[in-house]
């Protein structure tokens, strides 16, 4: 696999992970942030 | 009868994820991706899902929550409470009841032949396959009946019939008991063969030593390495887009009733964007390990492009049992490798069925029960066109209820949430009980960005397929009179959807809604 190719796994794979622990986390918290 | 609510935040979030988690995630994204411009394919895609995916999740949930309020899990409902004014908004509601029938009447016989590949997986029955044409053959008895290995149709036609009851007995059980009991534990059981199967793939190092270059690295890299002039192809672009809206299920109508269930206090922001990311990271971390990689360590590149090519069913009925068939315990992985499929699309079929269901239970006054025996009786009754009149059915089927009721059924949805309920009113529907703020970025995005991309998938569909589709152009001529059956069948079906529609509203002309919840 070229460099460019493990780059645009990486950065894919590691917004993924970071976007569904951050999701997560959120859920389980609970926290109420209700709009402006 | 008081209304059934979810029991619990994860059992929404779980069955919306259920729902978006299909066969494609495993199967058409990698050979999309693939064939797109592998790394640089990611692009596109990551774009359509800030742009389209997400924001249209949003609207899905925010609709369907809304509609609940008073009392409607489909879209006719949930359409006529935002725009009262307008008599003939409930009928593109149809759309969200009519294009989840004709998926799942399709949808349910494809599931019944991962049940009976899970099976064949452990007997060891397609191990005497070794090539690609012996187990297209295998496939092709198995669907069609006769030769060597079942002699006659009735073991598909069993699987089915197991297969349909299953779905129909999840439904009948209800939301909490019936299909939040299932995705609470089909969802973990999913991710976990899922990783199991990865982990598998990337210790199959390389599995020929006179083949150094069919490796899984090289598989990887078949899969991630950027070919950045695909990047200039606007069927790319649109590739991309049309991936991020199959996967995750918006535009079918089946995530609008499932957020009926909801409160008006529960959050909507927060889980919409909890079950989009749990489809990305099924789709892609997942899916994108296991089919691709495998078959490029076993058959190399030109074979891997042959089957990325052949699509969804190449992959998951050819590719996949050859590869595992070669390693130490293969039955068992092929187990799980088609446990997991069905997983998927149980979690999924069974989002497709809800909306029927509920708008019979909602709109007619009547029991689970007896709306579960009507739609079960129907659809089953359609699935024999499926099942006997072979895949130009499928394929009609496929057409017409992807490419044209989802983008369709969005493209309303989007203008419907923006434009006419307004998107200050929509903006606060959708931030009522949030757990999270959207940023601002999202009004501008949702108002014009999202609509004019569903408008430009529409077009370029129906300047590329539509004028062949319409005159069945490149179709063998001994499939036009069961493509023709099939149109036939879909116009009546929904005809008598939207008879349905003007009785009931007929009937409640002079009735007041209220609100209650």
């Amino acid at each position: 696999m070229k460099w460019q190719g493990w780059v645009f796994m990486m950065v894919s794979w590691a917004a993924l992970i970071g976007l569904l622990l951050y999701c997560l986390i959120r859920t389980l918290q609970g926290r109420r942030e209700g709009p402006e | 009868m008081a209304r059934e609510r979810w029991g619990s935040r994860f059992g929404v979030i779980l069955a919306v994820a259920g729902s978006a988690i299909g066969l494609g995630n495993f199967l058409r994204f990698p050979g999309v991706a693939a064939q797109n411009g592998g790394g640089a394919f990611m692009i596109p895609y990551f774009a359509a899902l800030l742009l389209l995916g997400i924001p249209l999740m949003w609207v899905e949930w925010t609709i369907g929550r809304f509609g609940g309020g008073f009392g409607h899990s489909t879209a006719p409902g949930a359409f006529h409470t935002m725009w009262r004014k307008n008599r003939f908004i409930k009928y593109f509601g149809v759309i969200g009841i009519f294009g989840p029938i004709v998926i799942y009447i399709y949808y349910v016989y494809v599931e019944s032949w991962l049940l009976g590949y899970g099976f064949f997986a452990l007997t060891g029955k397609y191990a005497v396959c070794t090539t690609k044409d012996s187990i297209a053959g295998f496939l092709g008895e198995y669907l069609n009946g006769g030769g060597s290995h079942f002699g006659s149709i009735w073991p598909a036609y069993l699987f089915f019939l197991a297969t349909f009851l299953m779905n129909t007995l999840v439904v009948l059980f209800g939301i909490r008991g019936g299909i939040e009991r299932v995705c609470k534990w089909a969802m973990p059981a999913l991710f976990l063969f899922a990783i199991v199967l990865v982990a598998r793939v990337f210790t199959l190092g390389t599995p020929d030593a006179s083949q150094p270059a069919n490796n899984v690295v090289n598989g990887l890299g078949y899969l991630w390495n950027p070919d950045w002039s695909q990047l200039t192809r606007a069927s790319v672009w649109l590739a991309a887009a049309g991936q991020i809206f199959f996967t995750l299920s918006v535009g079918i109508g089946a995530v609008l009733t499932y957020a009926s269930y909801l409160r008006k206090e529960d959050d909507v922001a927060l889980a919409g964007l909890t079950s989009a990311s749990a489809n990305e990271f099924a789709e892609v971390i997942l899916g994108g390990s296991i089919v691709i990689p495998a078959a490029f360590a076993f058959f190399g590149p030109q074979a891997t492009a042959a089957y990325a090519k052949g699509g969804t069913f190449d992959l998951g009925f050819l590719a996949m049992p050859l590869v595992l068939e070669r390693i130490p315990y293969g039955n068992v992985f092929g187990f799980l490798w088609f446990a997991l499929l069905f997983l998927a699309g149980i979690t999924s079929s069974i989002s497709l069925a809800q909306p029927a269901v509920a708008f019979l239970e909602d709109e007619f006054n009547l029991t689970k029960r007896e709306a579960v025996i009507i739609f079960a009786v129907a659809t089953f009754i359609l699935c024999q066109a499926s099942i006997f009149g072979g895949g130009a059915v499928i394929d009609e089927l496929d057409f017409w209820a992807v490419n044209f009721c989802l983008v369709g059924f969005a493209l309303v949805e989007a203008i419907l949430f923006a434009w006419v309920f307004g998107m200050q009113r929509a903006w606060t529907e959708l931030h009522s009980g949030s757990d999270i703020r959207i940023p601002g970025l999202y009004r501008f995005v949702i108002k014009y960005v999202t609509p004019l991309f569903l408008v430009a998938i529409l077009g370029a569909w129906a300047y590329q397929e539509l004028g062949d589709k319409l005159l069945l152009k490149n179709v063998a001529a001994d499939s036009r009179v069961a493509r023709i059956l099939t149109r036939i069948i879909l116009v009546l079906l929904l005809a008598v959807l939207c008879f349905m529609v003007w009785a009931v509203w007929r009937r409640r002309k002079n009735e007041p809604m209220e609100a209650n919840a």
